[in-house]
């Protein structure tokens, strides 16, 4: 371990000191008188400090008798490694200053001891903290199922699923928080943020509105209301939010591509362009905005054109494969047949690479059975 | 007396004022707003029960899902008298139960495919039992054509197990050949069409099959929720695919499996769903789109000899616009935009959208769902059945669309997506986009179903495309086209003598006036279905005699002049003399 001793730490014990005129009993009494005076001047001038002072010096002395419980406790943990309830504390006593250690000691709490879910609670806490995400959703899920109506532990799983892109997992938790009575915006726009991810975009318009009924000014919400709209084929509503967000941010790219999107979906294919040109103008590397424009120059032939604008990000983007299959596109167009074969044999190798990444709809168990029987 | 005529004299003089004045101001505003009329005026009605037909589709779920129930099955339009008036067949499902009990059970009529004769006045008489077409299985695709050239057309019926060629005897009845002809497939057989697919001049066939599913080992698939085990159907793409077939017709009423010879074995097997056959690279021969469910769909192009190389992925064709594979279940294809080149559309999963390829030619297309207006409106249906037919006959072809889900108990799982869906209805606007008209197109488009197949045909003569559709578990419905007749349209029979006697694969360029449209002769398409021989082609605003001009698959052409609109003729190879026929269309 990396902490000092505390022997270290101590001041050395008495030692003799010579005698001098400056220790007579008088000076000493007019010392002591001074030193008073100067303390009670002190106490008055900063009374407003009091409140720290006093507890810095209080936390000291706890942190002393932390140090010496710590110690103690190492030093029974060693002679007694078993003892669930020495490991609760000591895990209790180290989590700020050593959490991979506490997190060991908490791990040492089995589930007959009385103190086995805070010591789940701690793991969890001391997981999210230091981004061990698997250790953290397992204490979570111990945790919602010990627990169901504590909703902060259902929130907390439901981020960590989504973050996981275990959308249908996180959906069901956030879904469960709601429920359990989470009433801020932000808890309903978790629950469509995981339906956008989780490609069920149909979905996300119910969400979205009762969040911005809490917060009717909350931006995220505006923007992925446009999308979802934008999805469903409520164009209305979708151009009435990217305006939205829009009069807020002029220099949204995303809402200024939605716009362009809503366009291409009615038809009108130029002014798409024009409005997406405007996004590209603010940023002209927005990946979604040069796919976006690409696209529109496919539909109108312009594959030399689309070609030209996505050949050079090959490098960087080669692993999309939105942008391999509009560049594969392009290339086709363009009569680059060749280049085009190769675009999409790439885009078939990239999607069996995803294909190790377990679907929605993928049975937990496959059996196979006899004929006839229902 | 006087004042009375003076009156009548003096009005028509400040009338005769204001109509000079306003009067083409008045009658543009009339001529538009009723042409704005008109062109909303799509109706169709559901006339199954006035045409007497009961097919009610039985394929019961079971607690487990087990998938192959949840397909459905597909309807097909087929004259077999040659009366010129399509009759319909409708393939039905089973029970997962009877599998083993059937054997030893008496024949349920209810629970067979079905043939409904049409007697011409907008009824059907069921002769199922008189045409010697009963059979319990569970039936899926539906191909018709004329394969031994006797005239009359012949059915093939792929089956989630055996499937079935039914040879028309020309008498009314059919009998059952499937095993002498050799094409009983035991797979599961999905959609399958008719085409000459080695330049013979015969019809072969080519039978897409979806699932390896071993009946006693089958597949089941099922998740824990709250406690409880859900059961769904296996997602494909845990299935194995099985690979589809290729039978050569021989000429002698019987085929020859030649799948691996064709190349189809190149590849590893897909799950496929719908296939469509046309001269996809026009070198003459027949090439074929097959959708697959939930991995790349396949371009088969043909080298002449009936074998094929895929070539999907660099035609664009494999997946959609953003590299995705897509649910491939339906397909139809058509000129959508009027530039004479052949645009695919196939209909796709709950979330995806279907998906619009334009042919830009030279075997390469573009996915241009979003700008022709098609995919948010797709994006929360299941799409399964669809047919390109012009509905109000201004000569551009119009979509129609069935959806339905395959997982009925998807809320279970916390999921918000509807079972059963309204079917849909697009108009196309002069080839630029399409427009959702199904609101205003009749109660049938408000009611939700699980739609699975459609088919079109002009089942009454009254010169409109109308439709029969398909549902899983539920009743087929027909569909009479009712809107407001505008236009004029054209039917078109053909006939081959050196190419295939039903004419599978040829070419209609279709002139009217200044429009110039082009019409395929199909075989089977949709999802597991067949329309009609006929060829029915809007004809616009024109009322000028037609010319046609017929590119008969091998790739002679042949023109035809001199048609009147509102006809129906029938154009055989090789007498390109106009047919002494009168119109026959009000």
């Amino acid at each position: 371990m990396n902490r000092r001793t505390e022997p270290e730490k101590l001041t050395p014990p008495f030692t003799q000191q010579a005698r001098s005129p400056f220790f007579s009993s008088g000076f000493l009494i007019l010392v002591g008188g001074c030193l008073a005076l100067f303390l009670y001047l002190v106490f008055q001038s900063e009374s407003g400090n009091s409140d720290s002072s006093q507890p810095a010096a209080v936390e000291q002395v706890t942190e002393n008798s932390q140090k010496a419980k710590r110690k103690e406790l190492i030093a029974y943990l060693q002679q007694h490694p078993d003892d669930e309830f020495a490991h609760f504390q000591l895990g209790e006593l180290i989590q700020d200053r050593a959490p991979y250690q506490a997190l060991e000691n908490f791990s040492h709490v089995t589930s007959r001891h009385p103190r086995y879910y805070e010591a789940v609670e701690a793991i969890a806490e001391i997981a999210l903290e230091q981004g061990l995400p698997e250790r953290a959703s397992a204490a979570l899920f111990i945790l919602v199922r010990e627990y169901p109506e504590e909703r902060r532990f259902q929130k907390s799983l439901a981020q960590l699923l989504f973050a996981q892109r275990k959308y249908n997992r996180a959906l069901r938790y956030a879904r469960r928080n709601i429920e359990l009575g989470g009433d801020q915006a932000e808890d309903y726009l978790l629950v469509a943020e995981i339906l956008k991810q989780a490609g069920r975009t149909i979905e996300m318009t119910g969400p979205l509105k009762q969040a911005l009924y809490l917060e009717p000014d909350l931006y995220a919400a505006h923007l992925n209301l446009a999308y979802a709209g934008l999805y469903s084929g409520d164009l209305e509503t979708a151009t009435r939010e990217a305006r939205w967000c829009l009069a807020k941010k002029p220099e949204s790219t995303t809402a200024l591509r939605y716009l362009a999107l809503i366009n291409r979906n009615q038809g009108n294919i130029e002014k798409s362009l024009a409005v997406i040109n405007q996004a590209l103008q603010i940023d002209s590397e927005d990946i979604e905005c040069l796919l976006l424009k690409a696209d529109l120059l496919i539909y109108q032939r312009k594959g030399a054109e689309a070609y030209a604008l996505l050949k050079p990000l090959y490098a960087t983007q080669q692993t999309d494969r939105r942008y391999v299959s509009a560049l594969s596109r392009a290339a086709g167009l363009s009569g680059k047949r060749e280049e085009a074969l190769e675009l999409q044999q790439l885009n078939q190798r990239l999607i069996k690479n995803e294909d190790l990444r377990p679907s929605s709809l993928q049975s937990e168990s496959v059996q196979k059975t006899q004929a006839g029987r229902k | 007396m006087t004042g009375f005529r003076s009156s009548r004299n003096t009005i028509p003089v400040w009338l005769t004022v204001l109509f000079s004045l306003f009067g083409p101001l008045f009658f543009s505003m009339n001529g538009d707003l009723f042409a704005e009329e008109k062109q909303s005026a799509i109706a169709f009605q559901d006339v199954t029960d006035a045409a007497q037909i009961t097919f009610q589709h039985r394929s019961p779920v079971t607690v487990q899902r087990h998938l192959h129930l949840m397909m459905g099955s597909g309807v097909g339009w087929i004259d077999f008298d040659r009366d010129g008036f399509p009759d319909l067949y409708c393939a039905q499902g089973e029970e997962w139960s009877n599998v083993e009990r059937k054997q030893s059970q008496p024949v349920d009529i209810a629970l067979s495919n079905r043939l409904y004769w049409n007697r011409r006045n907008s009824q059907f008489q069921d002769v199922t039992v008189a045409s010697g077409l009963t059979v319990l299985n569970y039936s899926m695709g539906i191909a018709v054509g004329d394969y031994n050239h006797d005239g009359f057309d012949d059915l093939y019926v792929s089956a989630f197990g055996r499937n079935l060629l039914y040879c028309n005897q020309g008498d009314g009845t059919f009998s059952e050949v499937s095993s002498f002809a050799h094409v009983d497939d035991p797979g599961y057989g999905a959609s399958c069409t008719w085409a000459d697919l080695n330049g013979d001049g015969l019809l072969d066939l080519y039978v897409v099959n979806y699932l390896e599913i071993d009946r006693d080992h089958y597949p089941i698939c099922s998740r824990r929720v709250d406690a409880a085990r859900v059961y769904f159907i296996c997602h494909p793409r845990y299935v194995p695919g099985q690979y589809d077939v290729v039978y050569l017709n021989l000429g002698n009423g019987s085929f020859l499996d030649v799948s691996q010879k064709a190349g189809l074995h190149n590849e590893p097997a897909r799950q496929g769903l719908g296939v469509f056959a046309a001269d996809y690279d026009q070198d003459g021969d027949m090439d074929l789109y097959v959708a697959n469910d939930s991995v790349a769909n396949q371009l088969w192009i043909n080298n002449g000899q009936g074998v094929f190389t895929d070539q999907a992925l660099v035609s664009g064709l494999a997946f959609n616009r953003t590299g995705d594979r897509e649910a491939g279940m339906g397909l139809a294809g058509a000129d959508y935009n009027g530039d004479s080149e052949l645009d695919l559309l196939v209909t796709n999963y709950f979330g995806e959208t279907n998906t619009l390829y334009r042919n830009e030619g030279a075997l390469f297309f573009l996915d241009v769902t979003d700008e022709t207006g098609l995919a948010a409106p797709s994006r929360a249906r299941l799409g399964f059945g669809t047919s390109f037919l012009d509905v109000n006959n201004d000569g551009w072809e119009d979509l129609f669309v069935t959806n339905g889900h395959v997982h009925d108990r998807l809320s279970q799982l916390g999921k918000a997506e509807p079972y059963e869906q309204e079917p849909q209805l697009f108009l196309n606007l002069a080839g630029t986009r399409f427009d959702d008209v199904s609101e205003q197109s009749g109660e049938f488009f408000k009611t939700k179903q699980v739609g699975r197949g459609c088919a079109v045909a002009d089942f009454n003569q009254d010169g409109l495309a109308d439709l029969a559709v398909s549902h899983l578990n539920e009743r087929l419905i027909l569909l009479e086209n009712r809107s407001a007749p505008i236009h004029k349209s054209i039917a078109l029979q053909l006939v081959g003598t050196v190419s295939n006697r039903s004419a599978i694969g040829a070419v209609l360029e279709v002139t009217g006036g200044s429009r110039k449209m082009t019409r395929l002769r199909k075989g089977s398409s949709s999802y597991l279905s067949a329309d009609e021989a006929w060829v029915t082609c809007g004809l616009g605003d024109s009322n000028a005699p037609v010319a046609v001009k017929v590119r008969w698959p091998g790739g002679k052409t042949e023109n035809w002049t001199g048609l009147q609109p509102g006809g129906r003729y029938t154009l055989i190879e090789g007498t390109s003399v106009l047919p002494e026929q009168p119109p026959t269309q009000p």
